[in-house]
Protein backbone atom coordinates (compact mmCIF):
# COMPACT_ATOMS: atom_id res chain seq x y z
CA UNK A 1 0.00 0.00 0.00
CA UNK A 2 1.27 3.15 -0.86
CA UNK A 3 1.87 5.68 2.03
CA UNK A 4 -0.64 8.15 0.22
CA UNK A 5 -3.23 6.29 1.55
CA UNK A 6 -6.08 7.98 3.09
CA UNK A 7 -8.51 6.56 5.46
CA UNK A 8 -12.16 8.04 6.21
CA UNK A 9 -14.43 7.59 9.05
CA UNK A 10 -17.68 6.75 8.59
CA UNK A 11 -20.55 6.86 11.09
CA UNK A 12 -23.63 5.27 11.02
CA UNK A 13 -26.91 6.15 12.34
CA UNK A 14 -26.49 4.29 15.09
CA UNK A 15 -23.07 6.02 16.67
CA UNK A 16 -20.56 3.06 15.34
CA UNK A 17 -17.82 4.23 13.56
CA UNK A 18 -16.08 2.47 10.46
CA UNK A 19 -12.50 3.65 9.50
CA UNK A 20 -12.11 2.79 5.70
CA UNK A 21 -9.28 3.31 2.76
CA UNK A 22 -10.34 6.46 0.96
CA UNK A 23 -9.97 4.32 -2.38
CA UNK A 24 -12.47 2.29 -1.37
CA UNK A 25 -15.29 4.45 0.51
CA UNK A 26 -15.32 6.43 -2.61
CA UNK A 27 -17.23 3.55 -4.05
CA UNK A 28 -19.89 5.36 -3.19
CA UNK A 29 -20.63 8.29 -5.65
CA UNK A 30 -22.40 10.51 -2.48
CA UNK A 31 -19.13 10.26 -0.43
CA UNK A 32 -16.61 11.13 -3.92
CA UNK A 33 -18.70 14.10 -4.09
CA UNK A 34 -17.95 15.22 -0.62
CA UNK A 35 -14.34 14.36 -0.68
CA UNK A 36 -13.93 16.43 -4.40
CA UNK A 37 -15.50 19.03 -2.82
CA UNK A 38 -13.64 19.28 0.03
CA UNK A 39 -16.44 19.06 2.78
CA UNK A 40 -14.73 15.82 4.61
CA UNK A 41 -14.04 16.83 7.87
CA UNK A 42 -12.60 13.93 10.54
CA UNK A 43 -16.23 12.15 10.10
CA UNK A 44 -18.75 11.61 7.53
CA UNK A 45 -22.27 11.14 9.33
CA UNK A 46 -24.61 8.55 7.02
CA UNK A 47 -27.79 9.31 9.39
CA UNK A 48 -30.01 7.31 6.88
CA UNK A 49 -27.75 3.87 6.99
CA UNK A 50 -27.54 1.75 10.23
CA UNK A 51 -24.26 -0.30 11.14
CA UNK A 52 -25.87 -3.65 10.13
CA UNK A 53 -26.48 -2.20 6.69
CA UNK A 54 -23.18 -0.68 6.25
CA UNK A 55 -21.24 -3.90 7.49
CA UNK A 56 -22.67 -5.36 4.24
CA UNK A 57 -21.98 -2.47 1.91
CA UNK A 58 -18.06 -2.61 3.09
CA UNK A 59 -18.23 -6.33 2.84
CA UNK A 60 -18.88 -5.53 -0.98
CA UNK A 61 -17.06 -3.09 -1.24
CA UNK A 62 -13.46 -4.82 0.10
CA UNK A 63 -14.69 -7.88 -2.24
CA UNK A 64 -14.68 -6.11 -5.16
CA UNK A 65 -12.47 -3.64 -4.80
CA UNK A 66 -9.75 -6.86 -4.14
CA UNK A 67 -7.10 -7.08 -6.46
CA UNK A 68 -6.68 -10.31 -8.80
CA UNK A 69 -9.78 -11.82 -8.29
CA UNK A 70 -11.57 -13.59 -10.82
CA UNK A 71 -14.96 -12.93 -12.28
CA UNK A 72 -16.09 -16.20 -11.43
CA UNK A 73 -15.50 -16.09 -7.93
CA UNK A 74 -17.33 -12.66 -7.78
CA UNK A 75 -20.16 -13.39 -9.68
CA UNK A 76 -20.22 -16.45 -6.66
CA UNK A 77 -19.83 -13.81 -4.16
CA UNK A 78 -22.45 -11.50 -5.53
CA UNK A 79 -25.07 -14.32 -5.48
CA UNK A 80 -24.12 -15.47 -1.81
CA UNK A 81 -24.46 -11.76 -1.10
CA UNK A 82 -27.83 -11.09 -2.11
CA UNK A 83 -29.64 -13.99 -0.44
CA UNK A 84 -30.30 -12.43 2.33
CA UNK A 85 -33.81 -11.42 4.07
CA UNK A 86 -36.13 -9.49 3.01
CA UNK A 87 -35.59 -6.44 5.64
CA UNK A 88 -31.69 -6.15 4.94
CA UNK A 89 -32.67 -6.58 0.77
CA UNK A 90 -34.70 -3.37 1.32
CA UNK A 91 -32.52 -1.82 4.18
CA UNK A 92 -29.78 -2.18 1.46
CA UNK A 93 -31.72 -0.48 -1.46
CA UNK A 94 -32.16 2.41 0.59
CA UNK A 95 -28.45 2.47 1.90
CA UNK A 96 -27.32 1.73 -1.70
CA UNK A 97 -29.76 4.62 -2.63
CA UNK A 98 -28.60 7.13 -0.46
CA UNK A 99 -24.75 6.31 -0.84
CA UNK A 100 -25.58 6.30 -4.63
CA UNK A 101 -24.00 2.86 -5.74
CA UNK A 102 -25.53 2.19 -8.58
CA UNK A 103 -23.92 -1.10 -8.71
CA UNK A 104 -25.31 -2.28 -5.24
CA UNK A 105 -28.71 -0.73 -6.28
CA UNK A 106 -29.14 -2.32 -9.67
CA UNK A 107 -28.29 -6.01 -8.12
CA UNK A 108 -30.42 -5.74 -5.34
CA UNK A 109 -33.41 -4.20 -7.36
CA UNK A 110 -32.83 -7.18 -10.00
CA UNK A 111 -33.20 -9.44 -6.81
CA UNK A 112 -36.31 -8.33 -5.19
CA UNK A 113 -37.68 -7.57 -9.08
CA UNK A 114 -36.82 -11.88 -9.13
CA UNK A 115 -38.55 -12.60 -5.96
CA UNK A 116 -41.60 -10.64 -6.47
CA UNK A 117 -41.93 -11.42 -10.35
CA UNK A 118 -44.32 -14.54 -9.53
CA UNK A 119 -46.74 -12.14 -6.96
CA UNK A 120 -50.47 -11.15 -7.23
CA UNK A 121 -50.91 -7.79 -7.42
CA UNK A 122 -52.70 -7.95 -3.70
CA UNK A 123 -49.25 -9.36 -2.60
CA UNK A 124 -47.45 -6.53 -4.69
CA UNK A 125 -49.86 -3.58 -2.76
CA UNK A 126 -48.98 -5.36 0.81
CA UNK A 127 -45.27 -5.59 -0.59
CA UNK A 128 -44.56 -2.13 -1.27
CA UNK A 129 -47.43 -0.58 0.93
CA UNK A 130 -49.72 0.47 -2.00
CA UNK A 131 -53.00 1.15 -1.85
CA UNK A 132 -55.53 0.54 -4.02
CA UNK A 133 -56.84 2.96 -5.74
CA UNK A 134 -58.83 2.36 -8.60
CA UNK A 135 -62.77 0.60 -7.92
CA UNK A 136 -63.23 -2.47 -7.85
CA UNK A 137 -65.19 -2.71 -11.63
CA UNK A 138 -62.24 -0.31 -12.85
CA UNK A 139 -59.72 -2.98 -11.63
CA UNK A 140 -61.57 -6.09 -12.95
CA UNK A 141 -61.40 -3.94 -16.18
CA UNK A 142 -58.17 -3.60 -16.51
CA UNK A 143 -57.61 -7.71 -15.27
CA UNK A 144 -59.64 -8.62 -18.35
CA UNK A 145 -57.77 -6.50 -20.70
CA UNK A 146 -54.48 -8.23 -19.59
CA UNK A 147 -56.23 -11.66 -18.81
CA UNK A 148 -53.78 -13.65 -20.68
CA UNK A 149 -51.05 -12.46 -18.52
CA UNK A 150 -53.04 -14.10 -15.39
CA UNK A 151 -53.12 -17.93 -17.20
CA UNK B 1 -42.45 -9.25 19.60
CA UNK B 2 -39.96 -8.35 17.45
CA UNK B 3 -39.53 -4.77 16.92
CA UNK B 4 -38.48 -5.17 13.19
CA UNK B 5 -40.93 -7.42 11.14
CA UNK B 6 -42.07 -4.77 8.87
CA UNK B 7 -39.95 -3.86 6.20
CA UNK B 8 -39.01 -0.33 5.71
CA UNK B 9 -41.20 1.11 3.24
CA UNK B 10 -39.27 1.96 -0.50
CA UNK B 11 -39.78 5.31 -2.07
CA UNK B 12 -41.28 5.64 -5.63
CA UNK B 13 -38.03 5.87 -7.55
CA UNK B 14 -37.23 2.59 -6.00
CA UNK B 15 -39.99 1.15 -6.87
CA UNK B 16 -39.99 2.45 -10.45
CA UNK B 17 -35.82 0.70 -10.40
CA UNK B 18 -37.00 -2.74 -8.96
CA UNK B 19 -40.15 -3.00 -11.54
CA UNK B 20 -37.53 -1.84 -14.52
CA UNK B 21 -36.03 -5.13 -13.87
CA UNK B 22 -39.58 -7.39 -14.21
CA UNK B 23 -40.40 -9.21 -16.94
CA UNK B 24 -43.25 -8.17 -19.34
CA UNK B 25 -45.70 -10.93 -18.22
CA UNK B 26 -45.41 -10.02 -14.45
CA UNK B 27 -45.95 -5.99 -15.55
CA UNK B 28 -48.49 -6.77 -17.48
CA UNK B 29 -50.66 -8.29 -14.04
CA UNK B 30 -49.37 -5.45 -11.84
CA UNK B 31 -51.06 -2.78 -14.02
CA UNK B 32 -53.84 -2.96 -11.65
CA UNK B 33 -52.07 -2.47 -8.30
CA UNK B 34 -52.76 1.09 -8.55
CA UNK B 35 -53.32 4.49 -10.50
CA UNK B 36 -49.56 5.18 -10.41
CA UNK B 37 -48.33 1.84 -11.22
CA UNK B 38 -50.21 2.05 -14.03
CA UNK B 39 -49.56 5.09 -15.39
CA UNK B 40 -45.82 4.56 -15.08
CA UNK B 41 -46.21 1.81 -17.22
CA UNK B 42 -47.04 4.08 -19.59
CA UNK B 43 -44.09 6.69 -18.84
CA UNK B 44 -41.71 6.80 -22.35
CA UNK B 45 -39.00 6.93 -19.30
CA UNK B 46 -40.15 3.76 -17.50
CA UNK B 47 -40.44 1.98 -20.44
CA UNK B 48 -37.40 2.98 -22.29
CA UNK B 49 -35.02 1.78 -19.27
CA UNK B 50 -37.08 -0.93 -18.73
CA UNK B 51 -36.20 -2.03 -22.71
CA UNK B 52 -32.38 -1.75 -22.13
CA UNK B 53 -32.63 -3.91 -19.18
CA UNK B 54 -34.73 -6.66 -21.00
CA UNK B 55 -31.51 -7.01 -23.74
CA UNK B 56 -29.59 -7.99 -20.51
CA UNK B 57 -32.06 -9.70 -18.24
CA UNK B 58 -32.38 -13.80 -17.89
CA UNK B 59 -35.18 -14.34 -20.20
CA UNK B 60 -35.54 -10.69 -21.23
CA UNK B 61 -34.92 -11.50 -25.36
CA UNK B 62 -36.52 -14.02 -27.48
CA UNK B 63 -36.54 -14.88 -31.17
CA UNK B 64 -38.86 -14.28 -33.48
CA UNK B 65 -40.13 -16.35 -36.45
CA UNK B 66 -42.14 -15.01 -39.41
CA UNK B 67 -43.70 -18.53 -41.90
CA UNK B 68 -46.56 -18.52 -44.08
CA UNK B 69 -49.31 -19.35 -41.42
CA UNK B 70 -48.08 -17.33 -38.79
CA UNK B 71 -45.60 -15.75 -36.01
CA UNK B 72 -43.36 -17.77 -33.47
CA UNK B 73 -41.16 -16.40 -30.61
CA UNK B 74 -38.88 -18.41 -29.50
CA UNK B 75 -37.20 -18.51 -26.07
CA UNK B 76 -33.64 -18.38 -25.83
CA UNK B 77 -32.87 -20.01 -22.65
CA UNK B 78 -35.45 -23.03 -22.40
CA UNK B 79 -34.17 -25.34 -24.92
CA UNK B 80 -36.01 -23.16 -27.63
CA UNK B 81 -39.44 -23.92 -26.84
CA UNK B 82 -41.42 -22.30 -29.16
CA UNK B 83 -45.10 -20.10 -28.86
CA UNK B 84 -46.99 -20.02 -31.60
CA UNK B 85 -49.29 -16.44 -32.31
CA UNK B 86 -52.02 -17.02 -34.13
CA UNK B 87 -52.86 -14.16 -36.48
CA UNK B 88 -56.29 -13.97 -38.74
CA UNK B 89 -54.49 -12.10 -40.80
CA UNK B 90 -51.16 -13.01 -42.95
CA UNK B 91 -48.53 -10.26 -42.73
CA UNK B 92 -46.26 -9.71 -46.16
CA UNK B 93 -43.82 -7.04 -44.28
CA UNK B 94 -42.01 -7.15 -40.91
CA UNK B 95 -39.66 -4.25 -39.66
CA UNK B 96 -38.23 -4.48 -35.80
CA UNK B 97 -37.21 -1.64 -33.90
CA UNK B 98 -36.67 -1.84 -29.91
CA UNK B 99 -38.73 -4.36 -29.14
CA UNK B 100 -42.18 -3.35 -31.36
CA UNK B 101 -42.94 -4.70 -34.72
CA UNK B 102 -44.31 -3.03 -37.58
CA UNK B 103 -46.32 -5.11 -40.13
CA UNK B 104 -47.81 -4.43 -43.60
CA UNK B 105 -49.58 -6.08 -46.22
CA UNK B 106 -49.32 -5.37 -50.18
CA UNK B 107 -51.64 -3.42 -51.24
CA UNK B 108 -53.16 -2.42 -47.82
CA UNK B 109 -52.62 0.79 -46.48
CA UNK B 110 -52.56 0.93 -42.31
CA UNK B 111 -50.06 -1.11 -40.85
CA UNK B 112 -50.03 -2.49 -37.27
CA UNK B 113 -47.94 -1.88 -34.92
CA UNK B 114 -47.15 -5.00 -32.80
CA UNK B 115 -45.85 -5.46 -28.79
CA UNK B 116 -44.82 -9.39 -28.58
CA UNK B 117 -44.36 -8.97 -24.75
CA UNK B 118 -47.82 -7.17 -24.21
CA UNK B 119 -49.26 -8.88 -26.75
CA UNK B 120 -51.03 -6.08 -28.11
CA UNK B 121 -51.88 -4.26 -31.68
CA UNK B 122 -51.93 -1.18 -32.68
CA UNK B 123 -53.42 -0.07 -35.50
CA UNK B 124 -52.49 3.26 -37.12
CA UNK B 125 -54.54 5.80 -39.17
CA UNK B 126 -55.66 5.59 -42.75
CA UNK B 127 -53.86 8.36 -44.89
CA UNK B 128 -56.58 8.91 -46.71
CA UNK B 129 -58.47 10.88 -44.34
CA UNK B 130 -55.80 13.46 -44.32
CA UNK B 131 -57.26 14.03 -47.67
CA UNK B 132 -54.58 12.42 -49.94
CA UNK B 133 -56.12 11.23 -53.39
CA UNK B 134 -53.78 10.10 -55.39
CA UNK B 135 -53.55 6.10 -55.36
CA UNK B 136 -49.93 5.47 -55.49
CA UNK B 137 -48.55 2.15 -56.35
CA UNK B 138 -46.91 0.68 -53.35
CA UNK B 139 -46.89 1.66 -49.50
CA UNK B 140 -43.79 0.94 -47.72
CA UNK B 141 -43.54 1.60 -43.92
CA UNK B 142 -40.37 1.87 -41.40
CA UNK B 143 -40.33 1.74 -37.65
CA UNK B 144 -37.75 3.62 -36.15
CA UNK B 145 -36.92 4.36 -32.26
CA UNK B 146 -35.34 7.55 -31.37
CA UNK B 147 -33.54 7.44 -27.79
CA UNK B 148 -33.11 10.69 -27.01
CA UNK B 149 -37.02 12.01 -27.08
CA UNK B 150 -37.93 8.11 -26.57
CA UNK B 151 -40.64 7.84 -29.25
CA UNK B 152 -41.63 5.79 -31.77
CA UNK B 153 -41.70 6.86 -35.63
CA UNK B 154 -42.88 5.18 -38.61
CA UNK B 155 -41.93 6.09 -41.74
CA UNK B 156 -44.48 6.20 -45.15
CA UNK B 157 -43.00 6.34 -48.46
CA UNK B 158 -45.12 6.29 -51.51
CA UNK B 159 -44.04 4.62 -54.00
CA UNK B 160 -45.24 5.71 -57.19
CA UNK B 161 -45.01 3.90 -61.17
CA UNK B 162 -41.05 3.88 -62.01
CA UNK B 163 -40.29 7.51 -63.04
CA UNK B 164 -43.53 8.67 -63.03
CA UNK B 165 -42.93 10.70 -59.68
CA UNK B 166 -40.59 10.98 -57.27
CA UNK B 167 -41.73 9.28 -53.61
CA UNK B 168 -43.12 10.81 -51.27
CA UNK B 169 -42.90 10.60 -47.18
CA UNK B 170 -45.01 10.95 -44.19
CA UNK B 171 -44.45 10.34 -40.55
CA UNK B 172 -46.37 9.35 -38.00
CA UNK B 173 -45.11 9.60 -34.00
CA UNK B 174 -46.82 6.75 -31.97
CA UNK B 175 -48.77 8.18 -28.62
CA UNK B 176 -48.21 11.83 -30.24
CA UNK B 177 -49.57 12.36 -33.72
CA UNK B 178 -53.23 11.77 -34.56
CA UNK B 179 -52.66 11.85 -38.57
CA UNK B 180 -50.11 11.66 -40.56
CA UNK B 181 -47.95 14.36 -41.35
CA UNK B 182 -46.09 14.99 -44.93
CA UNK B 183 -42.29 15.55 -44.42
CA UNK B 184 -39.89 17.75 -47.18
CA UNK B 185 -38.83 14.37 -49.42
CA UNK B 186 -35.84 15.44 -50.21
CA UNK B 187 -34.04 12.17 -51.67
CA UNK B 188 -36.24 10.02 -54.11
CA UNK B 189 -35.78 6.60 -53.07
CA UNK B 190 -37.12 2.88 -53.10
CA UNK B 191 -36.58 1.11 -50.22
CA UNK B 192 -36.14 -2.52 -50.87
CA UNK B 193 -37.88 -4.95 -49.06
CA UNK B 194 -35.27 -7.09 -47.62
CA UNK B 195 -34.16 -6.27 -44.17
CA UNK B 196 -34.10 -2.66 -42.64
CA UNK B 197 -32.72 -1.85 -39.58
CA UNK B 198 -32.95 1.19 -37.10
CA UNK B 199 -29.49 1.73 -35.10
CA UNK B 200 -29.35 4.70 -32.03
CA UNK B 201 -32.00 6.54 -33.89
CA UNK B 202 -31.26 6.08 -37.58
CA UNK B 203 -33.17 4.09 -40.21
CA UNK B 204 -31.11 2.62 -42.63
CA UNK B 205 -32.92 1.43 -46.31
CA UNK B 206 -31.02 -0.19 -49.25
CA UNK B 207 -32.61 1.54 -51.96
CA UNK B 208 -31.32 -0.17 -55.22
CA UNK B 209 -33.42 1.40 -57.71
CA UNK B 210 -32.61 4.79 -58.03
CA UNK B 211 -29.05 5.79 -55.86
CA UNK B 212 -27.96 2.21 -54.84
CA UNK B 213 -26.74 2.91 -51.77
CA UNK B 214 -28.24 3.55 -48.06
CA UNK B 215 -30.81 5.87 -47.54
CA UNK B 216 -30.71 6.98 -43.99
CA UNK B 217 -33.47 8.72 -42.24
CA UNK B 218 -32.73 10.79 -38.89
CA UNK B 219 -35.99 9.63 -37.14
CA UNK B 220 -35.18 12.77 -34.83
CA UNK B 221 -34.38 15.56 -37.08
CA UNK B 222 -36.92 13.60 -39.58
CA UNK B 223 -33.98 14.11 -42.61
CA UNK B 224 -32.70 12.27 -45.25
CA UNK B 225 -29.60 11.20 -46.46
CA UNK B 226 -27.57 9.12 -48.83
CA UNK B 227 -24.53 6.80 -47.57
CA UNK B 228 -22.90 5.31 -50.43
CA UNK B 229 -21.54 1.68 -50.47
CA UNK B 230 -17.93 0.12 -50.49
CA UNK B 231 -16.78 -0.46 -54.20
CA UNK B 232 -17.54 -3.52 -55.74
CA UNK B 233 -20.31 -3.69 -54.06
CA UNK B 234 -22.17 -6.77 -55.91
CA UNK B 235 -25.34 -4.26 -56.88
CA UNK B 236 -26.38 -6.67 -58.93
CA UNK B 237 -28.01 -9.10 -56.52
CA UNK B 238 -29.05 -6.57 -53.79
CA UNK B 239 -31.89 -9.56 -52.10
CA UNK B 240 -29.02 -11.12 -50.56
CA UNK B 241 -27.59 -8.37 -48.48
CA UNK B 242 -29.13 -7.67 -45.32
CA UNK B 243 -28.77 -4.71 -42.93
CA UNK B 244 -27.85 -5.63 -39.61
CA UNK B 245 -27.12 -3.63 -36.28
CA UNK B 246 -23.83 -4.71 -34.84
CA UNK B 247 -22.53 -3.34 -31.60
CA UNK B 248 -24.44 -0.34 -32.43
CA UNK B 249 -23.10 0.31 -35.40
CA UNK B 250 -24.85 -0.32 -39.11
CA UNK B 251 -23.26 -3.92 -40.63
CA UNK B 252 -24.05 -5.11 -44.45
CA UNK B 253 -23.95 -9.42 -44.73
CA UNK B 254 -24.68 -11.20 -47.36
CA UNK B 255 -26.88 -14.15 -46.75
CA UNK B 256 -26.97 -15.80 -50.04
CA UNK B 257 -24.49 -18.94 -48.86
CA UNK B 258 -24.02 -20.54 -45.74
CA UNK B 259 -19.98 -22.28 -45.80
CA UNK B 260 -16.54 -21.18 -46.01
CA UNK B 261 -16.86 -17.82 -45.39
CA UNK B 262 -18.70 -14.51 -45.60
CA UNK B 263 -18.08 -10.84 -45.53
CA UNK B 264 -19.37 -8.49 -42.95
CA UNK B 265 -19.30 -5.05 -44.08
CA UNK B 266 -19.54 -2.78 -40.63
CA UNK B 267 -19.96 1.29 -41.05
CA UNK B 268 -17.62 2.82 -38.51
CA UNK B 269 -16.97 6.73 -38.84
CA UNK B 270 -18.80 6.95 -42.60
CA UNK B 271 -16.02 4.07 -42.95
CA UNK B 272 -16.83 0.57 -44.55
CA UNK B 273 -14.81 -2.05 -42.82
CA UNK B 274 -14.60 -5.60 -43.04
CA UNK B 275 -14.93 -8.14 -41.28
CA UNK B 276 -14.94 -12.21 -41.95
CA UNK B 277 -17.30 -14.76 -40.41
CA UNK B 278 -15.82 -17.80 -40.81
CA UNK B 279 -18.71 -20.95 -40.61
CA UNK B 280 -17.60 -23.90 -39.09
CA UNK B 281 -18.39 -27.36 -40.34
CA UNK B 282 -21.46 -27.51 -37.96
CA UNK B 283 -23.00 -24.61 -39.42
CA UNK B 284 -21.99 -25.89 -43.39
CA UNK B 285 -25.13 -28.57 -43.31
CA UNK B 286 -25.34 -28.07 -46.90
CA UNK B 287 -29.20 -29.05 -47.09
CA UNK B 288 -31.33 -26.37 -45.91
CA UNK B 289 -34.10 -25.38 -47.20
CA UNK B 290 -34.14 -21.83 -46.03
CA UNK B 291 -32.26 -19.48 -44.00
CA UNK B 292 -32.20 -16.20 -42.75
CA UNK B 293 -30.06 -13.81 -40.56
CA UNK B 294 -30.58 -11.01 -37.62
CA UNK B 295 -29.05 -9.56 -35.21
CA UNK B 296 -29.49 -10.11 -31.64
CA UNK B 297 -29.19 -8.12 -28.74
CA UNK B 298 -26.03 -7.63 -28.01
CA UNK B 299 -23.54 -8.23 -31.05
CA UNK B 300 -23.97 -11.67 -31.91
CA UNK B 301 -25.49 -12.15 -35.51
CA UNK B 302 -28.06 -15.01 -35.48
CA UNK B 303 -28.15 -17.28 -38.25
CA UNK B 304 -31.22 -19.76 -38.99
CA UNK B 305 -31.20 -22.66 -40.89
CA UNK B 306 -34.25 -25.11 -41.89
CA UNK B 307 -33.50 -28.17 -42.88
CA UNK B 308 -36.16 -31.04 -43.88
CA UNK B 309 -36.94 -32.00 -40.56
CA UNK B 310 -35.86 -29.31 -38.07
CA UNK B 311 -34.96 -25.95 -37.76
CA UNK B 312 -31.68 -24.07 -35.96
CA UNK B 313 -30.47 -21.01 -34.72
CA UNK B 314 -26.97 -20.85 -34.88
CA UNK B 315 -25.56 -17.71 -33.36
CA UNK B 316 -21.94 -15.96 -33.67
CA UNK B 317 -20.54 -14.04 -31.62
CA UNK B 318 -18.74 -11.24 -33.39
CA UNK B 319 -16.52 -10.34 -30.60
CA UNK B 320 -15.44 -13.72 -29.36
CA UNK B 321 -15.57 -15.15 -33.18
CA UNK B 322 -17.36 -18.30 -32.20
CA UNK B 323 -20.38 -19.78 -32.23
CA UNK B 324 -24.11 -21.44 -30.36
CA UNK B 325 -26.20 -23.57 -31.30
CA UNK B 326 -29.85 -23.64 -30.77
CA UNK B 327 -32.43 -26.56 -31.69
CA UNK B 328 -36.04 -25.03 -31.92
CA UNK B 329 -38.43 -27.45 -30.97
CA UNK B 330 -42.32 -27.43 -32.13
CA UNK B 331 -41.67 -25.79 -35.18
CA UNK B 332 -43.75 -27.41 -38.01
CA UNK B 333 -41.09 -28.88 -40.03
CA UNK B 334 -43.25 -27.73 -43.85
CA UNK B 335 -42.31 -24.19 -45.19
CA UNK B 336 -39.92 -21.55 -45.29
CA UNK B 337 -39.11 -19.12 -42.53
CA UNK B 338 -39.32 -15.35 -44.19
CA UNK B 339 -37.73 -13.74 -40.98
CA UNK B 340 -35.72 -13.84 -37.88
CA UNK B 341 -35.59 -11.60 -35.53
CA UNK B 342 -34.36 -11.27 -32.59
CA UNK B 343 -36.23 -8.69 -30.05
CA UNK B 344 -36.03 -7.35 -26.23
CA UNK B 345 -38.85 -7.29 -24.37
CA UNK B 346 -41.01 -3.85 -24.04
CA UNK B 347 -43.76 -2.67 -22.25
CA UNK B 348 -44.93 -0.04 -24.78
CA UNK B 349 -48.49 0.49 -24.79
CA UNK B 350 -50.23 3.09 -26.83
CA UNK B 351 -53.77 3.85 -25.11
CA UNK B 352 -54.54 6.78 -27.20
CA UNK B 353 -54.32 4.59 -30.25
CA UNK B 354 -57.05 1.80 -30.62
CA UNK B 355 -55.43 -1.19 -29.45
CA UNK B 356 -56.65 -4.45 -30.65
CA UNK B 357 -55.96 -7.67 -28.89
CA UNK B 358 -54.24 -10.30 -29.86
CA UNK B 359 -56.83 -12.77 -31.04
CA UNK B 360 -57.83 -10.18 -33.83
CA UNK B 361 -53.97 -9.31 -35.06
Amino acid sequence: MSSSTKFLTLKTCDDKKFVLDEAIAVRSQTIKNMVEDDCVSNVIPLPNVNSKTMTKVIEYWKKHSEEGVSKDVLMDFDKAFVKVHHSILHALILAANFLNDKEILDMMCQEVADRIKGKTPEEIRKEFDIKNDFTPEEEEEIRKENAWAFE
Amino acid sequence: MKPNTRNPILPEEIIFEIFSWLPVKSLVQFRCVSKKIYSLMLESEFVDIHHRRSMTRDGGTKFLLRKIEGFYTIERNEDGKTYKWNPNNRYDYVMYANGLFCMWKDNVETPRIWNPSTREVIRLPNLRRCGSTIDPLMYNYSLGYEPEEKRYKVLMTQEFKRGSRPTKNWVFTLSIDEEWREIESTVDFVPSFNRRVCVNGVIYMLDYKINKAIVAFDVKGEKFRIIKLWKNFGSNNFGDYNLIEVKGKLGIVNNSKLFGEENLWILRNSRWRRHIIRFTQEVELGYYTSKEICNSCDGEIVFIVSISHFSALYIYDIRKNSWKYLKIQQLPEKGCIYDVFCFAESVFSSPSLRILRHLNL
